[in-house]
């Protein structure tokens, strides 16, 4: 009961960071066009618009690589894999979210030892804003994370299915 | 050279061909390659590249155009524009389907995905169409061909993750694909003409409609235009970057949905949530591109590949034709975006030190890219549009209706291929006024 609780929350938090990545893009399109507005007729000039624009692009991309990998929205070739055996298919698919586990865990972890690094040596961006450039690195990692936790999960219900469809 | 090329081959072709995550494999390619033959660890390159790759600015027009894309699909407007096209063509033999490839041009001026455009065609056009008696694969041929208008006609998803792989400018390439995608066009229209006069009973006479009716409808095209102005137009005139020719663009959709009224919670949840699939998905696979690309530099491959191929002595469309079997080979099996990324920081090396321009090769791959939209076995367009067939209760179209609808449209674009090699001028023609 309590696993139960625990899945439908992190099912949440995979949707509400999928639709925050998407609400930033919009925010930032309003901010941007406002902003040309203003340069163009000469009335406002915005600063750190290159800072904003790829500390967004950090968030956006990130955020939503959970849910893609919920609704099976990241990408396979599958001319072959859609010719096999169900066992084998299921087999394949397994082995296709480990990777898919192993590579965003690794991607999660050296994240964090770049946003950890950053924030120990207090570094900050290029830019006239001068950010602290581990928010982003800290987005960034976050997003792997929950993508690796989200692959091992689905791995795991998968296995869990096989096992019940075989006992 | 040949080891590591073949080593990279191999992980590749077995990793994608089991179905695993393009991602993923990409990813696992450049690592395996990097631990196996370079004595410099290829870990450090983990923490610090994925990070630049997803912070690359000017890869944010990418995200803003799939939700000026998803918003339009939403918004009601590509109903009322083919309506309003429909009446001013339904004169033409062969009636709406001329429909279908003027509404997907024009759709592809604000949408940079061929998919995306002939989903959104296909959407309005077959519940529509598939009562009135239309052949049922010259109507599905012509919704998946002109959907491929979606990625010549800027903007456009491929050409900004190639301006990015190759380091061109992306304001440079949408402009680039403007008339080889009305040349496009042209013969899309010209191929259903001669169709239509050849057997009639391929499109029922469509009543004509009046001039008052006609005119009338021309409200509906103005906001679409009035995006085209905004996106294309002020990166033409210089006056915004492409980041911001779609931020504008995303901006004008909105007010749009909101003008039509559909603009609500749920609609701009669905929305969102739709981008963020999108672009996570793209945005991965560049991470994996970035890593791929960054371990063949370190190992030198680019380089000695280029000197290889110089050995051999080929003139420069020799190597450009080469490129083109390669793609069109890889592009039955492969999906597009995948493919892009795979090759392009292979192959730009080697033609940058050929001498090709790689402005004019930028056009010529998207339209391989195209090609590979609509050759079986893997064939995205082909799918979508097979999808909606079936969706519409046309149970009796298969696979192989909808190939050979797309036959002729195929052939159209291999003549536009053909004129863009043979005349490089056309690709050219409007950078030159920028």
């Amino acid at each position: 009961m309590k696993m139960r609780t625990v899945l439908t929350l992190f099912d949440r938090l995979i949707t509400a960071m999928a639709w925050a990545s998407g609400a930033v893009f919009v925010a930032l399109s309003v901010y941007i066009t406002i902003s040309a507005l203003g340069r163009y007729f000469g009335l406002f000039f915005t600063r750190g618009n290159d800072d904003l624009s790829s500390f967004a692009l950090a968030f956006g991309s990130t955020f939503g690589l959970a849910y893609a990998l919920k609704i099976d929205a990241h990408v396979r070739v599958d001319i072959l894999f859609s010719a096999l055996p169900p066992g084998l298919r299921n087999a394949l698919s397994t082995v296709s979210l480990a990777l898919m586990a192993l590579f965003a865990g690794l991607l999660a972890v050296y994240g964090w030892t770049l946003c950890f690094e950053s924030f120990g040596l207090g570094t900050r961006s290029v830019s006239i804003v001068q950010t602290p450039i581990w928010v982003p690195q800290a987005c960034v990692a976050f997003g792997f994370s929950i993508l690796a936790l989200q692959a091992i999960r689905m791995m795991v219900e998968l296995l869990l299915d096989q096992l019940r469809v075989r006992g | 050279m040949g080891a590591i090329l073949l080593t990279i081959i191999c992980i590749l072709g077995v990793g994608l061909g089991i179905g695993l995550y393009v991602s993923v494999t990409i990813g696992f390619t450049a690592l395996g390659v990097g631990l196996i033959f370079s004595d410099r660890p290829v870990w450090d390159a983990l923490s610090y590249l994925p990070y630049n790759a997803v912070t690359t600015v000017t890869l944010l027009a990418l995200p803003l155009f799939i939700l000026m894309g998803e918003l339009l699909l939403r918004s009601g407007i590509t109903e009322r524009m083919y309506d309003t096209v429909s009446k001013w063509l339904n004169w033409l033999p062969g009636g709406l389907l001329h429909t279908n490839i003027v509404a997907s041009g024009l759709f592809a001026c604000v949408s940079g995905s061929s998919p995306a455009t002939a989903a959104t065609i296909g959407g309005v056009a077959i519940p529509y169409m598939s009562k009135r008696g239309y052949d049922q694969r010259m109507m599905l041929g012509s919704i998946a061909g002109g959907g491929t208008l979606g990625i010549l006609i800027p903007p456009s998803i491929v050409m900004i993750v190639y301006a990015v792989l190759a380091g061109e400018s992306i304001g440079q390439l949408y402009i680039a694909g403007v008339v080889p995608g009305l040349i496009l066009l042209g013969l899309c229209l010209g191929v259903i003409l001669i169709a239509a006069r050849v057997r009639p009973a391929l499109a029922p006479k469509e009543a004509s409609t009046s001039w008052a009716e006609k005119l009338a409808g021309l409200v509906w095209l103005l906001p679409i235009l009035g995006l085209i102005v905004a996106v294309l137009g002020s990166i033409y005139a210089g006056v915004a970057t492409p980041t911001e020719a779609a931020a504008f663009g995303v901006t004008g959709a909105l007010i749009i949905a909101a003008m039509t009224g559909r603009l609500s919670l749920s609609m701009l949840r669905e929305t969102l949530l739709a981008t963020a699939a999108t672009t996570s998905m793209i945005m991965l696979i560049l991470v994996g591109a970035f890593l791929l690309q960054f371990v063949m530099a370190f190992l030198g491959l680019p380089v000695a590949m280029a000197r290889a191929i110089a050995a051999w002595d080929l003139s420069t469309l020799q190597i450009v034709l080469a490129c083109c079997v390669i793609y069109l080979v890889l592009g039955m099996f492969m999906e597009s975006l995948s493919m892009i990324v795979i090759t392009i920081p292979v192959l730009i090396p080697v033609l940058d030190s050929a001498g090709v321009d790689l402005l004019w090769f930028g056009i010529v791959v998207v339209m391989l890219v195209e090609a590979s939209m609509i050759t079986p076995p893997v064939g995205l367009n082909l799918f979508i549009i097979l999808g909606l067939a079936r969706r519409n209760e046309l149970n009796d179209v298969g696979f192989k209706d909808v190939f050979l609808g797309v036959l002729p449209f195929f052939g159209a674009l291999i003549v536009t291929l053909i004129l863009v090699l043979i005349f490089p001028d056309l690709v050219f023609l409007l950078v030159r006024q920028m």
